[in-house]
């Protein structure tokens, strides 16, 4: 029983923390552009208000549109469960790195279909585009993932990962590792729609991706989507964190354990969004025909964790 | 002891059937069909069968040149024969339903004597037979394209599948030459007596064979234009049950006949440069074609591509891989080819219903499906996501194997560099066929409709009952995948003779669990779309946000638009466009539509086929109808004659 309660709990944890880290993102943006910006439980209010509000939808949009919101969600309530957090062993062993690469695939694809229910042209726009950057960051996550696996022989249970690279203590700083979470931060910046990826915090047409295939989402539907998200970042960030650097992740269940693994997984997320706040205010979006350029680097540098960990 | 009265029940009703359909009566078609039901109806029962009194097997008592005919039914092809019988049984009775499937009683009898060779091909025991009932397959299959007026893509497939078949016997010929008999289950470990330069000729003749009927480059010219020609139900068992029986006769030549072993490394490298390249391919030519079939013409080739390149990996694992993850790898490829015909085979069905339904065959003047046939709809999402491999549906089970089998191989010797790239093609050609499918869902049943009428009446409710039952099949078997590996990997110890490693198996069940995966999803779906029931209020409907201009059927994002991206990504690899056509048909609005070349056909084929041309007439000029000149050639010949005779 244990299995899916404290997993379940994990969950919770995480849908209840990501709006905060989006809204200490909106923060630290607005404090380095010199304004004051709206406060870090913005996103709570935000969320709250959509949940509240009633749904209007496209009459051309057919059932698959008023689903698709949910399976989004459930599939990051799925994702949240599998990857550790505080304690390595509560992630839910249910398929390891493989699968999850794969539930975001779904996330991914019900988003596209729903761009393109309602025949609206923007969201159609978002949709393609989507999927062109999809294609790119596929390889390089894959091997990114592999890589990490190939540190801890072979493994791709998540809850073993971070047991694994502990016990290796600092021969595990190889380049391997840190050639993988580069190439996987890369990919953490194109998948959640970051700059220089895409523009979160425009409407314009000619710019946006993600807001594109959301754009006729409204009320309960829109809350959800934003809320998937967050936790769509937050749980990059956590694996990021908690697979690739996996220092102060709770092996075992000890109230000290656990207040170190709180504390620690916290600060990795602050840093890993403080690092997202500085990239955003010091880029610009890339024109969309230069982000292959910038994908191909990120495949690139997880090629070279794969050789790099055979030859040195 | 009940061996034969099986076979009997399987094998009659559906050679009777065949007769039937040829007799001109009223009937013929609803007969024969329903006979040939009743035999893919036994043939479902092969594996239950053969789990409750083990191997079947039965010789025909009568001799031939090359020893009697016999069949063997083992783990392996019973699994197979049970998969492919559902699809079959659920072709054909859509075929049934259908309104745009031939009428006439010699396509039913055409489909029976296709179900005869199909599973005969799978369960053959010696050469004879083996290579008769593949010949059976390409012919019944050709017979069973031919419509109107695609004679030229028809020709095409039977010329390539024959040179196919050609190298496949040539094979079969050069095993024999070292086996002691003709019984192919005494074939094992015949390697070890062909040496490694024999076996590696036998193994390429096998690949490229086979690769001719499964699409590997460059012989995949026929696949598109048949499959968008050929007769729906054609093209739905043409790429799944003849696929199924090409996989597992070349899986048993080359693993349980040949054996690899560890010196192939290079043809192994070869092998896997090759399918690797025809998945890539494949992949993106998807991305850019504008009729539905079309596009699942060039997933069968990514998807047998990806077969393919699991049997390659089986052989280069061979080299110092334990054999635990050669049957994982080699397990990941034969999953992958049964969920391919239940999951191609169901979205063969829907397009064929989809273009019964609009009366068009191009993607571009579909949409808005979804909105006029929900329950349909539902049926084609299942498939769609399970081509996409997207957890918790059979395809994902499939590709989560091969990506696990692949990263399990990290470390040995020889393939340090190989793997990633394996995977890095798994990931990029994967993506590449999901875009193309969420083109190919998006653009057909979602967004405003774009055909002027559609008749959804045209699709009946008992057409879709085929379909409720693949779309069932899909979802089974990704719950239980990891039990059916577990069958396939006794199978593949079976039929191959390697040991089987339960350390593996053991592994995977603790490393994938579908039923907790697809549960704990649908249970959080479910539980907050519940709850947004509960306190929601109705939705409103309004107009798709349009910037105040009313959006018409052709304003939105075009199908041709959706993949520009991509195309332009990676546009050194397409063609030239080679028609870009305008249709002049209303004053007020114009439709431009365009169509890629394929590189392959107009490098490769087109060139060849003028030099031949050019040889032909170079040849031809000695025939000039001139007596003394053939007079001057017959005294040539015998010079020349008299030349050799001298000398040798």
């Amino acid at each position: 029983m244990t299995c899916a309660i404290l997993p379940l709990a994990q969950a919770i944890l995480m849908i209840a923390l990501s709006p905060l880290f989006a809204g200490i993102l909106k923060k630290a943006k607005a404090r380095m552009q010199h304004r004051v910006g709206s406060g870090v439980f913005q996103p709570y209010r935000d969320i709250a208000k959509l949940l509240r509000k009633n749904e209007t939808v496209s009459e051309d949009a057919s059932w698959l549109f008023r689903f698709i919101p949910y399976v989004c969600f459930g599939s990051m309530v799925l994702l949240s469960m599998m990857t550790p957090f505080i304690l390595a062993d509560v992630a839910a062993p249910y398929g390891g790195l493989i699968s999850m690469v794969y539930i975001f695939t779904l996330y991914r694809f019900m988003m596209v279909l729903g761009g393109l229910e309602g025949g609206s042209v923007f969201g159609g726009m978002g949709s393609s585009r989507e999927m062109m950057m999809s294609v790119l960051i596929e390889p390089a996550l894959l091997l990114s993932l592999m890589a990490l696996a190939g540190l801890t022989g072979g493994s791709t249970v998540t809850s073993d990962i971070p047991r694994t690279l502990i016990d290796m203590g600092v021969i595990v700083l190889a380049p391997a590792l840190v050639l993988a979470a580069s190439s996987f931060f890369i990919t953490l910046l194109a998948e959640n729609a970051r700059v220089p990826f895409d523009n979160p915090s425009t409407h314009l047409e000619l710019t946006m991706v993600h807001e594109g295939m959301l754009i006729e989402y409204s009320g309960r539907g829109l809350g959800l989507m934003e809320l998937s998200s967050m936790m769509r970042i937050m749980i990059f960030a956590s694996m990021l964190g908690a697979l690739f650097f996996p220092w102060g992740v709770a092996l075992t269940s000890s109230p000290a354990d656990l207040a170190v693994g709180l504390a620690a997984i916290l600060l990795k997320i602050l840093t890993i969004t403080l690092a997202i706040a500085v990239i955003e205010s010091y880029l610009a979006k890339y024109r969309l025909f230069r982000l292959p350029n910038l994908l191909t680097a990120s495949f690139a540098l997880s090629l070279l964790a794969m050789i790099s960990l055979y030859i040195l | 002891m009940y061996d034969e009265l099986y076979l009997c029940l399987m094998f009659i009703p559906a050679i009777f059937g065949a007769a039937v359909g040829m007799v001109p009566f009223k009937y013929a078609r609803c007969a024969s069909a329903s006979l040939c039901g009743w035999s893919a109806l036994m043939g479902i029962l092969a594996y239950p069968l053969f789990l409750y009194g083990g191997n079947i097997s039965y010789t025909f008592p009568i001799p031939s040149a090359w020893g009697p005919y016999s069949v063997l039914m083992d783990e392996l092809s019973s699994i197979v024969i049970s998969v492919s019988s559902i699809v079959f049984l659920a072709v054909l009775a859509h075929m049934l339903r259908s309104a745009s499937a031939p009428r006439s009683g010699k396509y039913a009898s055409l489909a029976c004597v296709l179900y005869i060779a199909c599973v005969t091909a799978m369960c053959a025991d010696t050469v004879l037979l083996i290579l008769m009932a593949w010949e059976t397959v390409t012919l019944a299959t050709f017979l069973m394209s031919l419509r109107g007026k695609n004679g030229a893509a028809a020709w095409k497939f039977f010329v390539i599948a024959h040179i196919g078949g050609l190298m496949v016997i040539c094979s079969f010929l050069v095993m024999m030459s070292y086996a002691d008999g003709q019984t192919l289950s005494s074939w094992s470990g015949l390697g070890a007596v062909m040496g490694v330069p024999a076996s590696c000729g036998a193994i390429i003749l096998l690949f490229v064979g086979f690769g001719a009927k499964l699409g590997l480059i460059p012989f995949h010219a026929w696949m598109p234009d048949l499959y968008s020609s050929a007769p729906t139900h054609t093209s739905a068992l043409m790429s799944t049950v003849s696929s199924n029986a090409a996989v597992l006769i070349l899986f048993k030549s080359v693993f349980g006949y040949i054996g690899a072993s560890e010196e192939m490394y290079v043809l192994a490298a070869v092998l896997m440069a090759a399918s690797a390249f025809t998945a890539i391919w494949g992949a993106l030519e998807s991305l850019v074609q504008t009729e539905p079939k079309r596009i699942l013409a060039y997933s069968s080739m990514e998807n047998m591509a990806l077969v393919l390149l699991c049997f390659s990996l089986g052989i280069l694992f061979s080299n110092g891989g334990s054999s635990g993850l050669i049957t994982m790898v080699l397990v990941a490829g034969l999953f992958h080819t049964v969920n391919h015909s239940v999951f191609k085979s169901l979205i063969m069905l829907t397009v064929g219903s989809a273009e019964d339904c609009t009366g068009e065959t191009a993607i571009e003047r579909m949409g808005g499906l979804a909105k006029l046939m929900p329950a349909f709809s539902i049926v084609s999402l299942i498939a769609i996501l399970s081509m996409a491999a997207v957890p918790p549906f059979n395809g994902f089970a499939g590709e989560w194997l091969m990506v696990q089998s692949m990263m399990g191989g990290e470390g040995l010797h020889m393939t340090e560099i190989i793997l990633p790239l394996g995977v890095a093609v798994l990931g990029i050609s994967g993506m590449m066929a999901a875009v193309s499918y969420a083109r190919l869902y998006g653009f057909m049943f979602l967004g405003r409709p774009r055909a002027k009428r559609y008749v959804p009446e045209k699709v009946g409710a008992s057409a879709l009952a085929p379909m409720v039952l693949l779309a069932a099949l899909c979802f089974a078997m990704g719950i239980f995948a990891t039990d059916i590996m577990d069958r396939l990997a006794r199978g593949v110890g079976a039929a191959s003779g390697i040991p089987s490693d339960d350390l593996y198996t053991a592994h995977l069940a603790e490393t994938l669990n579908v039923p907790m995966l697809g549960g704990i999803l649908l249970a959080a779906v479910f539980a907050v779309y519940g709850l947004g029931r509960l306190f929601g209020k109705k939705a409103a409907r309004s107009p798709t946000w349009d910037c105040g201009t009313p959006l018409n059927e052709d304003m939105q994002y075009s199908s041709v638009g959706f993949s520009q991206p991509l195309v332009r990504v990676f546009h050194p690899l397409y063609g030239d466009v080679i028609e870009l056509s305008d249709d002049d048909s209303s004053k007020d609005c114009k439709r431009y539509s365009i169509r890629f070349a394929e590189p392959f056909v107009e490098r490769l084929y087109v060139p060849l086929g003028n030099l031949l041309m050019k040889g032909a007439r170079y040849v031809g000029r000695t025939q000039n109808g001139n007596i003394q000149s053939y007079f001057g050639y017959i005294l040539i010949v015998l010079v020349a004659l008299l030349v050799a005779v001298r000398f040798a």
